[in-house]
């Protein structure tokens, strides 16, 4: 199964379902996050980091476009909020975080255009209701594949 | 001359003094991941085995880039604080440029490679003489395509890829290249000496230090 669409009816079981992802995820995944302003990324990213380990504080790097939070492996929590055009990546190093040896964790991606690895978690956020939230997550490759399946056994046993 | 080199292009980051040519002290580290917290201790190191004190020098030469994100930043920044310490002239020396002389061969094409990540090269090609005459402009694009722009000037010609794209990439570039090209791993990253020359000519000339930035070459 290369892609699901799962409910949340809360904050904290959103955060959950963020938790459960990132105990699937390792060395060079790339999670790229979709949903409009208060859908809710950064509560999954708060998951993402406390399912690899990271107990700091997370937040949306929205001014510095990046945080790292050193995990087990690195966390590179990014935020394309203000970036002023896909070519603007090269300006902040993607190639190393994109393409590197920790997790990458990317809100509004789509502002990446197509600079995104191929191989990724798309995780498309919907507001549902005022605490309710609708998630559509899909592999785009092996690697990402694989780390949905881990999601999928990790929440059902969650 | 001395010459102060900085090299961060690549996670093998160096700094050196090069005095006339020859190289009277370096330091080798090897950058962390997202990281480069050596080169400031470096470069106190090094012009303390040097004996060179800090205003003594003529120049300091740094890799400008194309390469590693964080490594460039990190040493542009360390050679903009010392010219704004003592004045010392700033020369930014193109990465692959430096990479290519670093190869030292007699005649020929040169390909310096580096590798640019999602499967991507950084890559230019010289014709070596007394100085390298660029015959290709700084690029960032996949392997392949390298390949195919290098088979167009390499007809006939011995062509040499140098850098640490060649560990990963040399076998299918020279693939496609055909029988005139060759790949060196003895030389993966540009050495100071390298640096220091394209340094020596140019210090005179430097402008600001202030305004410079690494190159950052755009994918395809």
């Amino acid at each position: 199964m290369d892609r699901v669409s799962l409910h949340t009816s809360s904050e904290e079981e959103s955060r959950s379902l963020g938790r459960a992802l990132g105990a699937g995820l390792g060395p060079g995944s790339v999670v790229a996050l979709r949903g409009e302003l208060g859908s809710g990324k950064t509560v999954i990213v708060q998951g993402i980091a406390r399912g690899l380990g990271f107990s700091g504080y997370v937040s949306s790097p929205s001014f510095v476009i990046m945080n790292e939070y050193a995990a087990g492996i690195p966390i590179y929590h990014v935020d394309l909020y203000r970036l002023e055009g896909p070519a603007s990546l090269e300006g902040i190093g993607h190639r190393e975080i994109f393409w590197g040896d920790g997790v990458a964790v990317i809100e509004w991606a789509e502002r990446a255009g197509d600079m995104l690895p191929t191989d990724r978690l798309d995780v498309a956020i919907e507001i549902a209701g005022p605490e309710r939230r609708t998630l559509e997550v899909a592999a785009l490759g092996q690697q990402s594949a694989a780390a949905l399946r881990a999601f999928l056994t990790e929440w059902e046993r969650s | 001359m001395r010459v102060l080199t900085i090299e961060t292009s690549t996670a093998i980051e160096e700094v050196a003094v090069v005095e006339d040519g020859s190289v009277v002290g370096r330091r080798r580290s090897r950058a962390g991941r997202g990281r480069s917290d050596e080169i400031a201790a470096s470069v106190a190191a090094v012009l303390e085995s040097s004996d060179v004190p800090l205003a003594r020098l003529d120049a300091v030469a740094v890799s400008i880039g194309p390469g590693r994100f964080t490594g460039l930043r990190v040493g542009l920044a360390t050679a903009k604080g010392l010219a704004s310490a003592t004045g010392v002239p700033v020369v930014p020396v193109p990465t692959l440029e430096a990479l290519a002389m670093t190869a030292r061969v007699a005649e020929g094409l040169v390909c310096p490679v580096l590798d640019a990540r999602r499967g991507e090269v950084y890559a230019a090609l010289f014709r070596l003489a007394a100085s390298a005459v660029r015959l290709m402009p700084d690029v960032a694009v996949a392997p392949g395509e390298l390949a195919a722009r290098l088979r167009g000037f390499a007809e006939g010609i011995p062509v040499l890829l140098v850098g640490t794209g060649v560990e990963p990439y040399g076998a299918e570039i020279l693939s496609v290249v055909g029988d005139s090209a060759m790949a060196a791993n003895e030389v993966s990253v540009p050495e100071p000496e390298a640096l220091a020359a394209f340094a020596e000519s140019r210090a005179p000339d430097a402008g600001p230090a202030d305004g410079l930035e690494p190159v950052y070459l755009r994918g395809i």
